[in-house]
């Protein structure tokens, strides 16, 4: 029993061997060059409307998009701040992800549906606006957009 | 315990599965070489160890697959057209007395095979001549590798079977009549 165990296995490695052998420069010869250069589209282009904001400004650094403002009333919104552009050729989900629950960063124009989820079909755009409560009148805010 | 055949084909298969990267990776450096074809050389590039070169533009990629693919598949034709030379020419079981003769006073007879070594070595070759074939077929069909050396490859390839069966045929009547 043993012996044709023994049998199974090394026919079986001795035709694998040769499967490999046989398919090894098909498969060199596929990869072994490519044109450089080929990244993956981006998920999302996001266009900044700041700078029709006085005393707000912009930083970026990886990911993480930081809002620096100076509010004049307690409770005050900025409508289209950004506008969203979903480049690519199929719609997709974006989500704002923020950890400040006095300022909230939405999708759309209407302060009765803050929604921080929204789909956007191909090639299409939509805008993003803040809404801040704070008491205090300098803020920031750090917010991430992230694609399904 | 493993069949005499088995092994035979995977030693065959060394050299000619050598040969086709060696010529491959030979080919594109080469073209790249002259051609002045600018690469980038990514360690790692593909299954973790081996590496890639990547071209910065479609026009360096596209002549040098092309020229190292032709450089390959005529590896891979000249490997077959030796074992079919030898085949009809030099094969223990049909060689003519004359030829026998003049390589034995040359001290060459060695170079005659039998038909057990001559197969397997054909097989090997074939598969590989066919193997080329397709993957040249796929690389014309997207685009990459251009439709006359495919087309021209196809020909030699179908050709060079067409001979290889006439030996075995030739051989089998031998056979027969034996």
């Amino acid at each position: 029993m043993k012996k044709y165990l023994v049998k199974i296995v090394t026919n079986t490695l001795a035709v694998f061997l040769l499967l490999v052998l046989i398919a090894a420069p098909i498969y060199f010869a596929k990869n072994f060059a490519q044109v450089a250069g080929i990244k993956s589209q981006s998920n999302y282009l996001l266009v900044s409307q700041i700078d029709k904001f006085p005393g707000m400004t912009l930083s970026q650094s990886g990911q993480n998009y930081t809002i620096n403002f100076t509010k004049q009333a307690t409770s005050q919104a900025y409508l289209a701040i950004f506008i969203i552009n979903n480049p690519t050729n199929n719609a997709k989900t974006y989500t704002i992800v923020t950890n400040n629950a006095k300022n909230t960063l939405f999708f759309g124009e209407d302060l009765n549906n803050l929604q921080n989820k929204i789909n956007i079909p191909a090639q299409s755009s939509a805008p993003i606006s803040l809404l801040s409560q704070s008491p205090q009148n300098s803020q920031s805010v750090t917010f991430q957009i992230q694609a399904d | 315990m493993i069949p005499k055949s088995l092994i035979k084909l995977i030693d065959e298969a060394i050299v000619p599965a050598l040969v086709l990267i060696i010529v491959k990776m030979a080919a594109i450096l080469i073209v790249s070489y002259f051609l002045k074809l600018d690469f980038e050389v990514n360690i790692n590039g593909f299954t973790q160890f081996l590496p890639r070169l990547s071209f910065l533009s479609v026009h360096d990629y596209l002549l040098a697959e092309n020229y190292s693919n032709l450089a390959m598949y005529t590896a891979a034709a000249l490997g077959t057209l030796y074992i079919i030379i030898k085949a009809h020419f030099l094969h223990q079981s049909h060689v003519s007395p004359k030829v026998q003769q003049k390589l034995a006073s040359l001290n060459f007879e060695n170079i005659i095979s039998s038909s057990f070594h001559l197969y397997h070595q054909a097989f090997i070759w074939l598969i590989f001549l066919w193997l080329t074939t397709a993957f040249l077929i796929t690389s014309t069909l997207i685009k990459v590798t251009y439709t006359p050396i495919t087309i021209i490859a196809l020909i030699i390839t179908i050709n060079f079977t067409w001979i290889f069966a006439t030996d075995v045929q030739k051989e089998i009547e031998i056979n027969k009549y034996n």
